[in-house]
C-alpha cells in the first residue's frame, strides 16, 4: 500500500514537470524557425552574415514587447553584460570639439545598404540623433526619445565647474548612454552606438560635448 | 524752447528707431517656424495631396493589359481563377497548391512561374524592376496597382483560424520583436508600444494602438509625390529594412509573407481604400 | 507603359450653367534643366508645355506649363456648361509630344 502511495504521489509531482518541459520544447521550435524566416527573407550574402547573429542582449531583449514587460532579473542581466561593453578614447573623459559633434548629430547616413541603390557611402557616419530627439531650439526633431534641448545647462554644466571631477564624472555618464544605451536603459530603443562601432569612441565625446558644453547652442 | 525740442525730438526719433528695429527683429523671428508649424503644414500638404485623382490609378489602367498579358487571369488567388474583386480583402492565406501561406505579391510571383514562363530569378527582378528608380513605369507595380484596386471598399478579412495562416501570424509577430544588426532595431522600435511619437516631422502608427495598423496598409500600393511613382507593400518593407540598417530584403520570400500576415491580420475590419498618396 | 497616358474626369451630369470641376492627371516625368549628380551631364528639361481645354470644340481655356510644374501632374480647371457635349483636353510637350483625351457629360 504504502509503495503504491509513493508511486503515485512521484507521478503526479513530476505531471507538472512534463507540462513544463513539453511547453518550453514547443517555444524553443518557435525561436528557431522564427529565426529561420527571418533570416531567409534577408541577403544570404556571406559579407553580411555576421549582422545577423543576435547577441546575448539582443535575444533577452527580443522576448518582451517592452523594458515594462520585463523581470528584474532580466533587466539586471542586460545592465550587467552591457557595463563590460563600454570602451573609453585612450586620453580617458576630456570636453572634445563640439563643432564636429553637431556635425554628426546632424547626420543621418551611415551603416544603410541596399542592393537597389540609395545605399550610404562606406564612409559616411552618424548618430541620426533628430529622429528621435528633439536638441537644438527650433530645429524639428522626433519625440521617440527624451527631450535634449538645454541638457548641459539642466545637468548643471557651468565654465566653472565643468573641469571639476564631479563635471567630468557628468560627461562620463553621457558618454556611457552614447556609446551603450542599454547599460542604463536595457532593451531601449536607442541603438549601442559605441558597442557596435558606429561611432568612435572620440566621436562619441565630441557629441557629448555638443549636448553639455556651455558654449554649445544646445545650451543657449 | 530749442533746446528742449531737440532734446524732445532726439528721445522720439531714438524710440522710434528702437520701435522699428524691435519690430525687425520680432518680424524674423516670426519667419522662423517652431517644429510644431512645421509639423502642422506638412500634415495640411498630405491632406491636400489626397484631394483630386490619385495619379497611381493610371497605373492601374496600364495593369490590366499586363495582367492579361502574362496570363494572370488563369491565376487564383483564393477566389477562383482570375477572380480579383475582393482578393486582396481575403490575403494571406494558405494555398493548398503551393502549400503555403501567401500573400498577394507572392501569389503573383508563383502564378508569373506557373503560368508565365518565368523562372525564380526572372520573377525577382521583375518585381524589383522599379526599386530605386523615379518615375519608374513598371509593369509589376501595375499589376499589384490593377489587381489592389479592385478590393476597393472590402474590409480586410485574414482568416485567422486557418492553423497554417495563425502560425505564419505567430512568426510575423516574433519577427516584429526581434532585435537584430548593428543599430539593435526592430519593427517594434517604431511601430509598437501606447506612447505617440514621431520620427522627425512623421507620426508613426503603432501596432498597439487600434486601428491605426490597419490604416497604414489598407493605401497600399501607396503613390509617393517624392518619387513619383506607386511603392507595394514589399518595397515598403524592403525600404524599411535598408533603414534598420539589416541586410538587404528579399521580394517574395517567407519574411514578407509573414510581415503581411501579422499586419493585415491586425488590420482586420478596415477599408480598402488604395491607392494612398503620400509625400 | 506610357509617358503621357491620361485620366480626364468630369461629373456623368449636370444642370445647365452649373460649374463643374474637370479634373485631369497625365504621366509625365517633367524633368527639370538639370546637371546630371553622376556623370556631370546636362540633362535637357522634357516638359510638357501646353494643355488645351476644348468643350464642343471650342477652345475654352489653354494653360501654358514649364519645368517648375510636378511630375504626373493633376489639374482640375472649372467649367461652366451650357450644353451636352464631349470635353476634351490636349496636351503637348517640348520633345513633340501630342495627347488627348475626352469624356461626355449630359446636361440637363
Amino acid at each position: 500500500m504504502r509503495k503504491r502511495v509513493l508511486i503515485a504521489s512521484l507521478l503526479i509531482a513530476g505531471l507538472p514537470l512534463i507540462a513544463v518541459s513539453k511547453q518550453k520544447q514547443k517555444e524553443s521550435v518557435k525561436e528557431e524557425e522564427v529565426l529561420a524566416v527571418l533570416k531567409s527573407g534577408l541577403d544570404q550574402d556571406p559579407r553580411f552574415a555576421p549582422k545577423l547573429v543576435q547577441d546575448e542582449s539582443q535575444k533577452i531583449c527580443s522576448k518582451y514587447p517592452s523594458r515594462e514587460a520585463m523581470p528584474a532579473k532580466e533587466i539586471q542581466r542586460v545592465m550587467e553584460l552591457e557595463a563590460k561593453n563600454i570602451k573609453y578614447p585612450q586620453w580617458g573623459i576630456y570636453w572634445g570639439d563640439w563643432n564636429e559633434g553637431k556635425k554628426l548629430v546632424n547626420s543621418s547616413r551611415g551603416g544603410r545598404f541596399a542592393s537597389y541603390g540609395f545605399s550610404d557611402k562606406p564612409t559616411d557616419k552618424g548618430g541620426n540623433c533628430y529622429a528621435c530627439h528633439l536638441i537644438e531650439k527650433g530645429v524639428p526633431g522626433g519625440t521617440m526619445g527624451p527631450q535634449l534641448t538645454g541638457y548641459g545647462k539642466r545637468y548643471g554644466i557651468t565654465k566653472e565647474n565643468m573641469n571639476t571631477p564631479e563635471g567630468l564624472e557628468k560627461l562620463k555618464t553621457v558618454y556611457n548612454i552614447i556609446y551603450n544605451a542599454w547599460s542604463l536603459y536595457p532593451c531601449s530603443s536607442m541603438p549601442r552606438f559605441g558597442y557596435h562601432g558606429a561611432l568612435t569612441p572620440e566621436d562619441i565625446i565630441n557629441i557629448a560635448t555638443f549636448l553639455l558644453h556651455p558654449d554649445s547652442p544646445v545650451n543657449k | 524752447m530749442g533746446k528742449k525740442a531737440i532734446l524732445l525730438s532726439a528721445v522720439l526719433t531714438s524710440l522710434l528707431g528702437a520701435g522699428f528695429v524691435g519690430y525687425k527683429h520680432a518680424k524674423a523671428q516670426d519667419q522662423e517656424l517652431s517644429p510644431e508649424e512645421e509639423i502642422r503644414l506638412v500634415q495640411e500638404f498630405n491632406r491636400m495631396l489626397a484631394e483630386g485623382i490619385n495619379p497611381g490609378e493610371i497605373w492601374a489602367e496600364m495593369g490590366k493589359e499586363a495582367f492579361k498579358k502574362y496570363n494572370l487571369d488563369k491565376c487564383d488567388f483564393g477566389l477562383g481563377p482570375g477572380k480579383i474583386e475582393g482578393a486582396l480583402a481575403q490575403l494571406p492565406r494558405y494555398f493548398p497548391d503551393a502549400k503555403k501561406v501567401m500573400d498577394l505579391e507572392t501569389r503573383i510571383g508563383w502564378c508569373l512561374q506557373q503560368y508565365a514562363g518565368m523562372t525564380p530569378d526572372q520573377v525577382k527582378k521583375f518585381a524589383k524592376e522599379c526599386w530605386g528608380k523615379r518615375q519608374c513605369m513598371g509593369e509589376y507595380d501595375a499589376i499589384v496597382m490593377y489587381i489592389s484596386m479592385a478590393s476597393n471598399g472590402y474590409k480586410i478579412n485574414v482568416n485567422l483560424k486557418d492553423p497554417q495562416v495563425k502560425k505564419m501570424y505567430e512568426i510575423g509577430k516574433r519577427i516584429y520583436y526581434t532585435r537584430l544588426g548593428p543599430w539593435d532595431f526592430n519593427c517594434a522600435t517604431c511601430h509598437a508600444g501606447q506612447k505617440e511619437a514621431r520620427i522627425r516631422a512623421t507620426r508613426l502608427w503603432s501596432a498597439d494602438r487600434p486601428g491605426e495598423a490597419g490604416k497604414a496598409i489598407s493605401i497600399f500600393p501607396k503613390y509617393l509625390v517624392r518619387w513619383s511613382q506607386p511603392m507595394t507593400m514589399h518595397y515598403r518593407y524592403a525600404e524599411c529594412i535598408r533603414q534598420m540598417r539589416w541586410p538587404t530584403f528579399e521580394p517574395h520570400s517567407d519574411l514578407a509573407v509573414a510581415l503581411s500576415t501579422f499586419l493585415y491580420a491586425t488590420g482586420n475590419g478596415t477599408e480598402i481604400k488604395v491607392p494612398g498618396i503620400g509625400r | 507603359m506610357a509617358i503621357g497616358t491620361a485620366i480626364v474626369r468630369v461629373p456623368k451630369e449636370a444642370k445647365k450653367g452649373e460649374i463643374i470641376r474637370v479634373q485631369m492627371v497625365i504621366t509625365h516625368p517633367m524633368t527639370p534643366p538639370r546637371k546630371d549628380p553622376q556623370t556631370g551631364q546636362e540633362v535637357p528639361p522634357h516638359n510638357l508645355t501646353k494643355l488645351v481645354l476644348l468643350y464642343n470644340d471650342r477652345v475654352v481655356s489653354e494653360m501654358n506649363m514649364g519645368a517648375g510644374v510636378s511630375a504626373n501632374p493633376f489639374i482640375a480647371l472649372p467649367l461652366k456648361v451650357e450644353e451636352s457635349g464631349v470635353i476634351k483636353i490636349a496636351y503637348e510637350d517640348n520633345k513633340g509630344g501630342k495627347w488627348e483625351k475626352t469624356a461626355d457629360i449630359k446636361v440637363v
